[in-house]
């Protein structure tokens, strides 16, 4: 089981990163493409993309990044241990969330969400500007952090046990069988389907208030006792299905980093439709 | 063929690139790149606009407008 995390990430607003826009403990991260950060970002802030912090390997598309890369990487960018490190992008949170989720993996505890797109804050007169920051690099040290993954190894250990649950956060198609993506469709046994953006309120673009998600959890059986294990079918989704409930204070979450991709095609992996 | 909001977002780009203008105006401005096509498969025209905070709608009527020719 899991070791309980007793830090949680928070989420911030427009308001507030204007406020701390220039605080010296604080790197502000946007996750958007390189091309589009180099359009305009925030003001003083770093860019880190997904494919900065994803792999192929094993024929699986984008796995965690190697630890030795991530240092180096947290180190060209200015991060140390103790930096705050505040994620936005563009697209419900989907690649902030997957920066959240490798950071927590390597044992990162101050972690800060833009709540909404950024473009909000672009079209409301903010600072948005396209000069790259000059950063002192650091020294940054991972320590591997085993209880936010999940493995095909450890599902199959896990899939009687009560105090663990399953989130599919893929589409209904995915998560029903009619569409399938490698061998076979469905889902892992016992999964409760929770779309990913479930979580944003459409008219805003921004996480649907607090009491609604947790609620919205806790009646398909999520609750903060249990151990989450949240899937898609490469780990992008999956880490913001992550994020959602780490922001909501959930202590014991993994991410299935294979995800489907991996569950579908393998052999002696269970699959209910 | 009309554009309806429950097709794939890459799906529409993919065989109309002319929606790329309309999806840009919108707040898309990347969907050229790798990671930005790579998220275009997994969300529909309907989740793009709500993404965006925008109405679906809306979006549906311009995107196909934009193929039309207007």
């Amino acid at each position: 089981m899991a070791v309980e995390t007793t830090h949680k990430p928070e989420i911030i607003d427009s308001e507030w990163l204007k406020e701390h826009l220039d605080d010296p403990g604080l790197r502000i991260v946007d996750t958007r493409s390189s091309y589009d950060y180099g359009k305009g970002h925030v003001r003083n802030a770093v860019n880190i993309e997904l494919f900065d912090i994803v792999r192929s390997w094993g024929g699986l598309p984008a796995m965690c990044i190697l630890q030795d890369k991530f240092e180096r990487l947290m180190s060209s960018k200015g991060i140390d241990n103790d930096t705050k490190v505040v994620a936005y992008d563009n697209f419900g949170g989907l690649f902030s969330a997957r920066l959240l989720w490798t950071l927590e993996h390597f044992g990162h505890k101050r972690i800060m969400v833009f709540d909404g797109s950024i473009k909000t804050w672009r079209d409301a007169g903010n600072p948005f500007v396209s000069t790259v920051p000059q950063v002192s690099a650091t020294d940054y040290r991972a320590e591997h952090n085993e209880d936010n993954l999940a493995t095909k190894e450890w599902i199959l250990d896990h899939l009687q046990d009560q105090n663990v649950r399953y989130l599919d956060v893929r589409r209904g198609g995915e998560y029903s069988g009619k569409v399938a993506f490698g061998k076979r469709g469905g889902h892992i046994p016992g999964a409760v389907h929770i779309h990913w953006l479930e979580g944003i309120d459409p008219k805003t673009a921004r996480f649907k208030p607090i009491d609604e998600l947790r609620s919205m959890y806790e009646r398909n059986g999520l609750t903060p006792d249990k151990e989450i294990v949240a899937y898609c079918w490469m780990g992008l989704r999956a880490s913001h299905g992550y994020m959602m409930l780490r922001l909501l204070g959930y202590p014991k979450v993994r991410t299935y980093d294979s995800s489907w991709s991996e569950w579908g095609d393998a052999e002696g992996c269970a699959v209910e439709k | 063929m009309r554009i309806n909001e429950d097709m794939d977002l890459e799906k529409v780009i993919d065989l109309f690139p002319e929606t790329l203008k309309v999806l840009y105006g919108i707040g898309y401005t990347d969907l050229e790149t790798p990671v930005m096509r790579h998220a275009a498969k997994i969300i529909s025209v309907k989740q793009a606009a709500m993404l965006m905070g925008a109405d679906p709608g809306r979006l549906v009527e311009d995107l196909n407008q934009a193929i039309m020719g207007d």
